[in-house]
């Protein structure tokens, strides 16, 4: 054995391994897949949410500002209803898009 | 056959064809892993379920340049090394000097192996060695798996192996005494 060290082939069978296989292993990778994937989906829910909500603020204040007609035409309980619209809308397809 | 498979997967996210991958390919990383961590098999078990995780989430940046199989124990590799980093016991173990251990002969008596000695190896040359002498893998494809360049491979499979002898002849020589 002193000497076998430097022999690679018989390196080789000593290290040979057996086979590992079972199909636990897989389903549970695979349930942390689905699991991760959920949590992401969430998450970019969440964020197209707060976005929807952020662009309907900005460009119901832009148009408010900007133009007389619809500030006339619209009022802060008006623009509150949008806004809240929006964000329905949006919850609305998430919830869908991730089957809850 | 495996080309397909990948492409389902990074093309329609299909977790059947990620499956037959696992499947084929979970045996030499859960072994690899389990070399490197010494035999702890629920641990290195959670780092290969890890391992095929983050295979699945970034296998769109697979390019199929390589072996799909080295791609998989570099992601293996750099998982075993950060859990090491993260329990911070980048191991007494690893770096204590083989031939002071205690319990040693005794050990080498009961069990003489080469898996065993293995575990007196530090994590690098250990890595090497299963990669090479066990998983059949070049010495470039283990460069690219540990990311250091091709002659330290080499002279850490050289140094490894006369280190695996060096302690063979210790004990020996220890046995006969």
């Amino acid at each position: 054995m002193k000497d076998d060290f430097l022999n690679d082939d018989w390196l080789k069978q000593q290290l040979n391994e057996e086979h590992i296989d079972n199909d636990d292993f897989t389903d549970i990778v695979l349930s942390k897949i689905e699991k991760t994937q959920h949590h992401q989906k969430v998450f970019n829910y969440c964020l197209l949410s707060c976005a929807f909500l952020v662009i309907g603020y900005f460009l119901i204040t832009l148009l408010s500002t900007t133009n007389d007609a619809f500030l006339t035409a619209i009022s802060t309980d008006e623009s509150i209803c949008f806004g809240a619209t929006i964000a329905m809308l949006a919850l609305i397809l998430s919830l869908e898009e991730l089957e809850l | 056959m495996d080309s397909q498979l990948i492409k389902r997967v990074q093309l329609d996210n299909d977790h059947q064809a990620f499956a037959c991958l696992m499947r084929q390919y979970q045996s030499p990383i859960r072994q690899f892993l389990r070399r490197l961590v010494q035999q702890d098999v629920a641990i290195a078990d959670e780092l290969a379920q890890d391992t095929f995780l983050k295979a699945f989430i970034h296998i769109k940046t697979y390019r199929g340049d390589g072996k799909f199989i080295s791609w998989l124990f570099k992601i293996a590799y750099q998982e075993f090394i950060s859990s090491t980093r993260k329990k911070s016991d980048l191991s007494n173990s690893d770096l204590e000097d083989v031939t002071d251990s205690g319990n040693f002969e005794r050990e080498m008596i009961a069990n003489k192996t080469v898996k065993v000695l293995l575990k007196h190896l530090k994590v690098d040359e250990r890595a090497v060695i299963i990669l090479h002498f066990s998983h059949d893998l070049s010495h470039q494809e283990i460069s690219n798996i540990m990311k250091i360049p091709l002659g330290s491979v080499k002279s850490l499979i050289r140094r490894s192996k006369l280190k695996l002898q060096a302690i063979a002849n210790n004990n020996g020589d220890n046995h006969e005494g």
